[in-house]
């Protein structure tokens, strides 16, 4: 499973670093050149170690030794300026190839999000998505730029080093292996509980970080109710077992991996008798045995980083597999718009109305509207209520052309929504909703979104509706005061009416509101609503709302109940007929004139049912 | 020169070694005895070298019988056989107890930590952002934990070890071995100067990340309105430019980071160049007096050479990765050094409760006062509303009743008791509160109720929420009261956790009830439901409460208006209204013009 999994992320890898593999050849070429030149100076050394030897054989003068001295240190100094140099290289491409694909890999990673579908967007958070485009991106980072070049030298040194000392004698070559096997066999006998035990550690590892969150995150309520001296012990008894059960791990790991890494750097132990052997037969010179004893030292220890790089890429890994799905999200929509291109909006036209045929959506499988037939005539407001779950905002969603629906069609004059570029869509309908989204920017900048230019006196309409005048007043630059930074805080009902002054500059035919007051108080909502009426006669309008406020002039008024039209008319027709439509109303009486110290209403109510035994009369 | 290698060191990670160690307030003692083995172990990788240099000796300088020769390379064998099973020891020594040492102080340190957060006054815990202290609790830490136990005596021993080498060399031959090392303490201090560039680049690195991450979760949070107004495409190329901009900074950031790392090495490794260049003065001016063990030791020199170098050449990695872990500590060190809530020895127990307001002052910081010498007298089963214009402190006010921070100036005191002599314990026994940020934790809702009043039945938990409107939406939950409620209850509507916490102050039956009014958006149903809840909730006790509609707090015995911090006027209703003042201006603003309509 495991395997199954890490070749899904390296097939991820292969596929995110396709433009960077041309870098990453060069580097590993650079890297190849590099490996060789780090044998370098130990052959230099030797060449010291020879004329020394030269020398007590008698062969040579001091002056001439001198000069040998000399030229040594000349090439040493170019050999180590060379080989930093080509390192250099070497490093800098593969940490641009790992740059460039940390930057591509974002880039394919926000293009999907822009035109994945919106609920599938809705099921993260929006933390695991930043997340995933920073840091789980980043992790990527680490495995291109650094260990494609060390993990090669890790290799190619102990290789080159082999070769050289089969060229000097092939026995010296053996015993210069020969512990290597030995450390191998140590290390898969190692390797193989090894992965349980770091899933144990994970594991572990795991619990205490979430148990910590968890703690830290609760700390307020538990402080609050008295509950932290034994939260705390809990948590302190969570970071003892961690520990011990760390300490277990350690005490079982340690002396295997002791082992491992000493045999290692054990070949010094049969390479020194058998060179020495060899020496006394004549078969080597001593200058290639002093040659072999200062490659050899430490020959195999490279491989430990090779280690080191296994249990990383599999952490890298686990980061690249948890971008497939939005690697692989649904683009159909982008395709879609490509293929579409721009076409000629009619928006200007006179009048545009809205219809639904026969829609049926379902999400989840839960089916939330069977079969909905509707039509928002031209220039009409429609209102529409219903207890939670009625599905109201999925029909806003759906006539705004962010939800399609399985069956039917919405329309706008004529033309299924579904069919619209974005961007004649946007021009059609304007939504505001409930939970009222600004940018980091002026409050100017967000209510142009929709528009690059806007009137003064088109603006200054839209924030009189949108009963915001107040607000821009009150703020310290007006519409240049810079929003959601530190300082400028906006309550919920102060974004809401910016978003819907935002929404009434966007100059569409069609306005959807959902919930979008539902932070205003009942007065603000009357008064916008009669503003709207007031400013903006010929706009289509749908509004959906739980607090009807100064609703009453709607041309239908639609009670929606699990999907379906249960009623809907004029407010005079519902306030006669339709019970939902008169307890609506009823409570929402109660409530407005409520005060915290309304002990004979509080008692009286606790006794009767909340739509019965109301004395206030309903007068309209 | 080793005291001027110290000096010369990257002195803040030494500085973070000794601090982790000291913060833990646990014995060092196995930690060093891992950290000998280990340079023992080091050291004893150098012997087989040594006995080879003397074999050599010997074979040189008794030139011929062979027989002789050959014995002794099996004493050679031997003494290698011998030397490496010491250090099998050794290196299984020093890796355990280096390792359970490590752990055992991080042990301690994540304790100590984990203890200071717990002491935190809760205002300064909210002060940290989402997520935030969990990132530092869990990552941070984990980062130091990788270091201490793993970086931290690697780096250690390739910096001991090769020092010890080179006092020892300096007895051989201090000309050859100053040589040799000649290029170490200039790296050392080209790697300082350019530690102040490093760390400029990775802070703007930092910030070009923190910035993007802002970014992201805006295009994230944003992509429905974004997409609704066709400007997705617009945030794209936006992020796209941030992308692009990140890859500048990173390689920057690798120049000014792996650059001086590369160079380090470089200077270090030069240090052979001035090694030959003197051995060759020496020879040059050789006399034949002293030629063979001079000669000799050159050849000592060449075998040890790279033994001495290279450990010194791998410390760069150490290094490297031990900055990254440098801010993290100093994150950290912050936390620990934050004044703890101070808890009574003995707690007084409140006579009645009465709350006393006495000058009380408070300010964020040194600089500027949220709120400024307040008085005020709230007796019991009375009802206090506070209003006044957003920023007017009132909710810095409301958490200094409930101690969520100690004030600087002036106290607030129940039934005759400073809260800082009442203590948590007793506070919060006494206080309920229901305010906007509901707090839940992770658990069943059953759970989250039941905290109010641990040895309360099901019954009497059924019976609170019936009261506060929530037995609906209980039932209707897949497992009901034992649906469990993760991250915060994020699953449930701001109106939902609110009736939550209506029913869990219900349960707990505390004498004062602190209390911000503003309603969640809920359907009118709801909202009705809520309301009657509230009111029930606050009959009987001593209220204190935050008013978004004034219309609400029409009979509360006493209305105290707030503007930036001070107290502007106090009264009731009528008598407020009667006068010209802040009180009369916001009720106007509320209810003024559309008066005629709303009564209607």
């Amino acid at each position: 499973m495991a395997e199954f999994e890490d070749k899904a992320g390296w097939r991820t890898l292969w596929f995110l670093i396709d433009r960077q593999r041309t870098r990453l050849a060069l580097a590993f070429a650079f890297t190849l050149v590099a490996a060789t030149m780090e044998l370098v100076p130990f052959w230099l050394l030797a060449q010291g170690a020879q004329a020394v030897l030269g020398f007590i054989d008698q062969q040579s003068t001091t002056t001439e030794m001198a000069e040998t001295f000399y030229q040594l240190a000349l090439w040493m100094a170019a050999a180590l300026v060379l080989k930093t140099l080509i390192y250099g290289i070497a490093y800098f491409l593969s940490h641009q190839a790992a740059f460039f694909t940390l930057a591509h890999t974002r880039r394919i990673l926000v293009t999907r999000l822009a035109w994945a579908p919106l609920h599938w967007i809705q099921s993260y958070h929006s933390g695991q998505l930043k997340q995933m485009v920073l840091q789980d991106v980043d992790k990527i980072e680490n495995l291109i730029a650094h260990h494609t070049v060390e993990v090669s030298v890790s290799l190619l040194t102990p290789l080159l080093i082999t070769f050289y000392l089969f060229w000097i004698d092939w026995r010296l070559a053996v015993a210069a292996l020969l512990v290597a096997p030995l450390a191998i066999i140590c290390s898969m006998l190692f390797m193989r509980d090894m992965d349980s035990m770091q899933d144990q550690y994970h594991q572990v590892a795991v619990s205490l970080n979430k148990t910590t969150v968890e703690y830290l995150r609760n700390i307020p309520v538990m402080k609050l109710f008295r509950q932290d001296a034994r939260r705390f012990s809990a948590m302190v008894q969570h970071s003892q077992h961690y520990y011990s059960l760390v300490e277990a791990l350690t005490r079982l790991t340690v002396p295997r991996w002791a082992l491992f890494t000493s045999l290692l750097g054990a070949n010094m132990l049969l390479v020194l008798p058998a060179g020495g052997f060899l020496l006394l037969h004549n078969e080597i010179a001593l200058t290639d045995l002093i040659l072999a004893i200062l490659l050899c030292g430490g020959m195999l220890r490279p491989l430990l980083k090779i280690s080191h790089f296994f249990t990383d890429s599999r952490e890298v890994l686990a980061s690249v597999r948890r971008l497939n799905p939005v690697l692989n999200a649904d683009n159909s929509a982008e395709h879609a718009q490509q293929a579409e291109g721009a076409d000629p909006v009619s928006s200007r036209e006179e009048g545009i109305d809205v219809e639904l045929s026969r829609v049926r959506f379902s999400y989840d499988k839960t089916l939330i509207i069977p079969e909905m037939d509707l039509t928002l005539p031209a220039g009409s407001t429609t209102v529409m209520t219903g207890a939670s779950g009625s599905g109201k905002s999925t029909l806003a969603q759906l006539i705004a052309g962010l939800l399609m629906p399985e069956q039917g069609q919405v329309t706008i004059n004529g033309r299924a929504v579904t069919d619209l570029s974005n961007e004649q869509r946007a021009s059609l309908v304007a939504v505001a909703t409930q939970d009222a989204f600004l940018f980091k920017g002026t409050i100017r900048d967000n209510l142009m979104l929709a528009r690059d230019t806007v009137q003064e006196h088109d603006m200054e309409l839209a924030i009189k509706v949108a009963q915001a005048e107040h607000l821009i007043q009150q703020l310290p630059d007006g519409y240049d005061t810079r929003v959601n930074e530190q300082g400028t805080r906006l309550s919920g009902g102060e974004r809401q009416r910016l978003a819907l002054a935002r929404a009434l500059l966007a100059d569409t035919p069609v306005l959807v509101l959902d919930e979008a007051t539902a932070f205003a108080d009942n007065l603000t909502q009357q008064a916008f609503y009669r503003d709207l009426q007031e400013h903006y006669p010929d706009k289509t309008v749908l509004i959906i709302a739980h607090r009807l406020a100064g609703m009453e002039f709607a041309d239908q008024i639609i009670v929606l109940h699990k999907g379906h039209i249960q009623d809907a008319g004029s407010h005079t027709e519902l306030i006669q007929r339709n019970a939902y439509y008169q307890k609506i109303w009823q409570l929402q009486r109660d409530s407005h004139h409520w005060t915290l110290q309304d002990d004979q209403a509080c008692e009286s109510r606790k006794r009767s049912d909340v739509t019965e035994g109301e004395t206030t009369c309903l007068q309209i | 020169m080793p005291a001027d290698l110290k000096s010369s060191m990257d002195s803040s990670i030494f500085r973070i070694i000794v601090r982790v160690i000291h913060s833990s307030g646990r014995s060092p003692g196995l930690f060093l005895s891992g950290l000998s083995w280990r340079i023992l172990e080091r050291i004893l990788d150098l012997l087989p070298l040594l006995a080879v240099f003397f074999w050599l000796q010997n074979i040189l300088l008794s030139k011929g019988d062979n027989d002789e020769a050959e014995a002794s390379i099996l004493w050679l064998a031997g003494t290698l056989l011998l030397i490496f099973l010491i250090q099998l020891v050794a290196a299984w020594k020093g890796q355990r107890n280096s390792f359970l040492g490590g752990y055992r102080i991080m042990a301690g340190y994540r304790e100590q930590l984990l203890d200071r957060v717990h002491q935190l006054p809760l205002g300064v815990l909210a002060e940290y952002r989402t997520g935030q202290l969990a990132d530092m609790m869990t990552d941070d830490i984990q980062r130091i934990e990788n270091i201490f136990t793993h970086q931290v005596v690697e780096l250690l021993t390739s910096l001991l070890v090769p020092l010890l080498l080179f006092i020892a060399l300096l007895w051989v031959d201090w000309h050859l071995a100053i040589g040799l090392m000649a290029g170490f303490p200039l790296a050392l201090l080209f790697l300082q100067l350019s530690r102040n560039l490093f760390i400029r680049v990775s802070q703007a690195k930092q910030d070009a990340l923190r910035y993007t991450s802002g970014m992201v979760v805006e295009y994230v949070t944003g992509l429905r309105t974004f997409r609704l107004f066709n400007k997705a495409g617009v945030w794209l190329k936006r992020l796209y430019l941030q992308f692009d901009h990140i890859t500048r900074t990173s390689i920057g950031v690798e120049i000014w980071g792996a650059g001086p790392v590369v160079l380090y090495r470089l200077l270090t490794e030069l240090g052979l160049v001035a090694f030959l260049t003197l051995a060759a003065m020496q020879i040059a001016g050789m006399t034949p007096a002293q030629d063979q063990t001079e000669l000799l030791s050159l050849l000592l020199f060449i075998l040890l050479a790279y033994r001495m170098l290279g450990p010194l050449l791998e410390m760069a990695e150490h290094l490297a990765v031990l900055r990254f872990t440098v801010q993290s500590e100093q994150k950290l060190q912050q936390l620990y050094q934050r004044k703890p809530l101070s808890e009574p020895g003995s707690a007084e127990i409140p006579r009645n409760n009465d709350l006393i307001v006495q000058d009380l002052s408070f300010g964020y910081d040194n600089e500027s006062l949220i709120l400024d010498q307040l008085n005020f007298r709230v007796p019991e089963n009375s009802m206090t509303a506070i209003v006044g214009p957003s920023g007017s402190g009132k909710s810095t006010l409301m958490g200094l009743l409930a101690r969520f921070y100690d004030p600087q100036q002036g106290s607030v005191s129940l039934g005759g008791s400073d809260l800082k002599a009442l203590g948590s314990e007793q506070l919060y026994q006494k206080v309920s509160m229901v305010f906007q940020q509901v707090q839940l934790f992770d658990g069943t809702i059953a759970d989250n109720i039941r905290i109010g009043r641990p040895d309360a039945s099901e019954q009497q938990i059924r019976e609170a929420c019936k009261a506060a409107w929530c037995d609906d939406f209980i039932s209707k939950l897949p497992e009901g009261y034992n649906t469990r409620i993760g991250e915060g209850g994020s699953c449930l509507s701001g109106g939902e956790r609110q009736r939550l916490s209506i029913a869990r102050a219900l349960l707990k039956d505390a004498p004062v009830l602190l209390l911000d009014e503003a309603t969640a958006s809920v359907d009118t149903e709801t909202q009705y439901h809520i309301q009657r809840a509230l009111s029930r909730l606050a009959q009987g006790r001593t209220v204190i409460m935050i008013a978004h509609r004034l219309s609400t707090i029409r009979h509360a015995s006493q209305i105290i208006v707030l503007d930036q911090g001070k107290i502007v006027q106090k009264g009731r209703h009528d008598e407020l209204l009667a006068c010209e003042g802040m009180y009369r201006t916001l009720w106007q603003a509320q209810e003024g013009q559309h008066q005629s309509s709303a009564a209607s």
